[in-house]
């Protein structure tokens, strides 16, 4: 009956997806910021090629840095955000509710995270897209068959990170401090704010061998072709990593279980 | 269907001294006191049951709720829940069983309730033509079509927990625990959603446990009560004796056109007093609320008034203080 255990997840990816269209505002304030961020982040880059008079920075034209930074911006404003919703139900018992039903909090909570990431990421990338094509030209054509694994993955892989962080609100009383400091290293040393390249080399070598270029940069530099590892490389780095943090989750899941049991949250 | 034997749960408190120094001190050396929110608790309910499990606050009604649907894991004793010990069989269980928490809602805010039932059918595996049929009856019986397809924000609280005791039953669960299930709803609502469950329970032969603060919800639902203290049992009878001996008495808020002429009457006492309004407690064994009505419009000019039942905790302090068991 494995097919019905998967249903009741796909169930809750189709009604959260559902839920999505009655946020219609809260999406229209998000897109108009990506098109702001990314229209403040595009001048920037055009101001520094032509003051520096120069076609390439590390093997990057304008076009291909610009394509590039809206991957990145796409990905990283499509998360949702799982912080506050996870700290709250820990917080105040709700995730309890979760034991008595046959469901697993893991497993509806990721049904709902992803069709939030996956919806707002189609239209980032889309709205991105057009806007990008206006300022810059020159439409890269990926291979959606390697991009479309590698954006799944790296979304599935920021929410078994992001989850473990939030759980260990079972332990810790203000867990925004741990978050705050994931998000930042997200930005920087997984490459949403400029390519790794770009990076001196041991910070680059320090940031090709943590979790975080897997979520950002592999998809990102895929889809301007600027990656240097096959794709096949690319998708098992990213697998690896998501079983090395999803049996971390499971551990801690299991422990905020274990100590809800036994002190009732 | 529910044996409960011996069963206790105590929880550590952290301790901490006052100031500054204090907080440093827990810091490093935290000091935890062992606190009982359940002590040897023995009972059992059969099937079909309407049991009310009723208690003031932190009294260790959500902890036995708790245990018996296979959250907390208890400190010792044992229960059983439809042959399955509740926290080790959780999973199984949680197909057999149905929950409604008053304060926690199950139904997805944005969405219409039919697309949480459609939910509810997944998450508990439900065949399509039997869910459907299912649905189809409670439906019926719960009077919610005209709004089933309007979103769950737009619908009043009476409609919204109509819709959540649906989804509770629509995995034809044996055993329904509802905590608070009428809390903020006014009185015709309540009286409908009661009505409702005691058909369920009539045809269907659902065992019902229910925690309240309505007085009104355990006298109508229930035909039994186990009211619990400090985590002990005080009380478990027939809700008609408890009636008899508790809930025979009724309070009255009467707001009057002049200053009242002297009121005494036996079984009439004045709780408060405020210029032109007064609140009055009647202990209808010896006087019935008609004679106190009707002496009081024919003694004074009525402005407004209310009838209402004690509170829970009223009468959970009436049992302790021996109130009304002698007299």
């Amino acid at each position: 009956m494995m097919w019905k255990k998967g249903a009741k997840y796909g169930a809750v990816f189709r009604i959260s997806l559902s839920q999505q269209f009655a946020y219609f505002y809260d999406f229209l304030i998000r897109t108009l910021f990506l098109i702001l961020i990314l229209f403040v982040f595009s001048r920037l880059w055009i101001t520094a090629y032509t003051s520096g008079g120069t076609a390439l920075i590390e093997g990057y034209t304008l076009e291909k840095m610009m394509w590039y930074l809206m991957v990145t911006e796409s990905i990283y404003m499509a998360f949702p955000a799982l912080v506050d919703r996870i700290e709250k139900d820990v917080k105040n018992g709700e995730i309890a509710y979760f034991l008595n039903r046959p469901i697993s909090y893991i497993g509806f909570q990721y049904g709902q995270y992803l069709s939030e990431a996956v919806f707002r990421v189609a239209i980032n990338l889309c709205v991105g897209s057009v806007l990008i094509y206006f300022m810059a030209g020159g439409i890269p054509i990926p291979n959606l068959l390697g991009f479309i694994p590698l954006v799944f993955l790296a979304l599935t892989l920021q929410y078994v990170t992001v989850m473990a962080v939030c759980l260990s609100s079972f332990w810790v009383e203000d867990i925004r401090g741990f978050h705050l400091v994931y998000s930042r290293l997200l930005m920087i040393i997984g490459g949403m704010m400029v390519p790794l390249e770009i990076f001196p080399e041991w910070l680059q070598h320090i940031a090709r061998i943590l979790p975080f270029q897997s979520i950002i940069y592999l998809p990102a530099s895929f889809f301007v072709g600027a990656h240097t590892e096959p794709l096949a490389t690319m998708l098992i780095e990213q697998g690896l990593w998501l079983v090395f943090f999803t049996l971390i989750l499971l551990g801690i899941y299991r422990l905020g279980v274990k100590r809800l049991n036994v002190n009732g949250g | 269907m529910i044996e409960v034997n011996s069963l206790f749960k105590t929880f550590k408190v952290k301790q901490k001294e006052p100031g500054l120094y204090g907080s440093l001190y827990s810091l490093f050396r935290p000091k935890y006191q062992e606190k009982e929110a359940v002590s040897s608790l023995s009972f059992t309910i059969e099937q079909g049951e309407m049991v009310a499990f009723l208690g003031p606050n932190g009294a260790g009604k959500s902890t036995t709720i708790k245990m018996l649907t296979g959250i907390l894991h208890p400190s010792g004793g044992e229960a059983r829940v439809l042959g399955y010990i509740p926290w080790r069989e959780r999973k199984q269980l949680s197909y057999r069983i149905g929950t409604v928490f008053g304060q926690k809602s199950q139904l997805w805010y944005h969405l219409p309730p039919s697309d949480t039932f459609e939910l509810m059918a997944r998450i508990y595996e439900l065949k399509r033509g039997d869910y459907l049929q299912r649905r189809k009856k409670l439906i019926e019986r719960f009077e919610i079509e005209p709004y089933l397809h309007t979103p769950v924000r737009k619908l009043s609280l009476g409609e919204r927990m109509r819709c959540e005791i649906i989804a509770a039953l629509l995995h034809r669960p044996e055993i329904i625990f509802l905590d608070e299930p009428t809390i903020g709803l006014d009185v015709v609502v309540k009286v409908k959603i009661r009505e409702m469950i005691k058909e369920l329970n009539r045809e269907e032969g659902v065992s019902v446990f229910l925690t309240s603060h309505d007085a009104g919800d355990v006298e109508d639902l229930c035909k039994r009560a186990i009211v619990i203290n400090h985590g002990r049992i005080i009380l478990d009878q027939a809700v008609r004796d408890m009636k008899r001996n508790y809930l025979r008495y009724k309070v009255i808020n009467v707001k009057l056109g002049k200053m009242p002429n002297t009121l005494s009457m036996a079984g009439l006492k004045i709780l408060k007093q405020k210029e032109r309004g007064l609140k009055l407690e009647i202990d209808t064994k010896m006087a019935s609320i008609e004679e106190v009505l009707q002496s009081l419009i024919a003694e004074n000019t009525v402005e407004d008034i209310t009838i209402e039942d004690p509170s829970m905790e009223q009468v959970i302090s009436y049992i302790y203080a021996g109130a009304g068991v002698s007299g």
